[in-house]
């Protein structure tokens, strides 16, 4: 019987929501400490793009982990299923992170979007009436991200995006880790 | 299964002729990718998609890809004066990946590479993007959307054929 691949989904979805969550988290404090202007909206100074695809390791992370922590072989079927659950983990871990910090810091998501909606109000090519109608959907935008809707709906959202590209690098990572072939 | 067939050519030197089948497995796998794949491409292209000038942060499309991209205005392409959910280099990814998928059948009937090689290409384009990458962020040179594009279709492009062995087997009758 070969041994459960479980102990290496959790370490791989663990570090995964980490550093989504830190990432994301950074990007909020930057935004919700600048002052509103239209670079804001082009936040281009911190979001270095290595933090790119950061989030579809999980699964090489996690194939990696259990074909070297117990010699095995399997076949890319399983290394996308270990992707898969990493990938749905993860995103259900960093939704808890998130809540966590919310906790921490309850005015967190207000400034940023109070930036972000006073960056926009600046901008002076789109005409008013439009401008109007665009805040408005935005701060119901924000509102709704807020409610437990919204977040279970982003949970959702996260597990089933993170889920799927997780299970393309787990099958990746099972080809190059675990695989029976040369 | 069809037999070998041995043939003379025209200096009478004696060929064999190889039958070779494609077989075809984890049949499930590849629909279920290939739908998630199309999925995220048309996903990625944004709002502007369906005609809708959205702002980033509130739409649906951007909410999917915000943590696996930093959906940089000024890094991605628009659509429809909207911008795309993605970056132009995991535009370049996606779409390229949904490409090399829909065509590993046709490149493992016409050809039969090694699975080693297609691991180096894969490797070969992580190491272009990096280099790609340090060489923008320390200045020494200044990327375009169409450069990062351009590789990150390369890397699409890898992950999707590396697994092409592990879908689509040649099966010789005579080797």
């Amino acid at each position: 019987m070969k041994p459960s691949y479980w102990p290496s989904v959790i370490q791989a979805a663990i570090i995964v929501a980490v550093v989504t969550t830190v990432v994301g988290l950074g990007l909020l404090y930057y935004v919700a400490g600048s002052e509103p202007s239209m670079g804001i909206m082009m936040i281009s100074g911190l979001t270095i793009p290595v933090t790119c695809l950061i989030g579809l390791i999980g699964g090489i992370l996690a194939t990696r982990s259990y074909a070297k922590a117990y010699d095995v072989t399997f076949p890319i079927g399983t290394g996308a299923l270990i992707g898969l659950f990493t990938g749905i983990i993860a995103a259900l871990i960093a939704g808890v992170l998130g809540q966590i910090w919310n906790f921490v810091d309850p005015t967190l998501t207000e400034r940023f979007a109070e930036t972000m909606i006073g960056a926009f109000e600046m901008n002076d090519q789109i005409p008013d009436a439009q401008k109007d109608e665009i805040i408005m959907s935005m701060e119901q935008g924000f509102e709704d991200q807020n409610s437990i809707g919204g977040i279970l709906k982003g949970i959702a959202i996260n597990a089933g995006v993170l889920g799927f590209v997780n299970l393309l690098s787990g099958m990746i990572g099972a080809k190059i880790f675990a695989s029976e072939e040369e | 299964m069809q037999s070998p067939q041995r043939v003379f050519g025209k200096d009478r030197t004696k060929y064999l002729i190889v039958n070779q089948t494609l077989q075809f497995q984890n049949r499930t796998l590849y629909f279920l990718v290939f739908s998630g794949a199309l999925f995220l491409v048309g996903t990625a292209l944004g709002p502007g998609l369906f005609g809708n000038v959205s702002i980033p942060f509130i739409s649906w499309q951007f909410d999917v890809f915000h943590l696996l991209c930093h959906q940089d205005p000024e890094r991605s392409f628009f659509i429809n004066g909207s911008q795309m959910a993605v970056c132009s280099r995991c535009l370049g990814i996606y779409s390229f990946f949904l490409i090399g998928w829909t065509l590993i059948p046709l490149i493992a009937k016409l050809m039969n590479i090694k699975s080693r090689y297609y691991f180096r290409f894969l490797i070969g384009t992580i190491i272009l993007n990096l280099i790609d990458v340090l060489g923008n962020l320390f200045q020494v040179w200044t990327n375009t959307n169409e450069s990062r594009l351009f590789l990150g279709a390369l890397f699409g492009l890898s992950s999707a054929l590396i697994l092409s062995n592990e879908f689509f087997k040649k099966l010789n009758t005579e080797d």
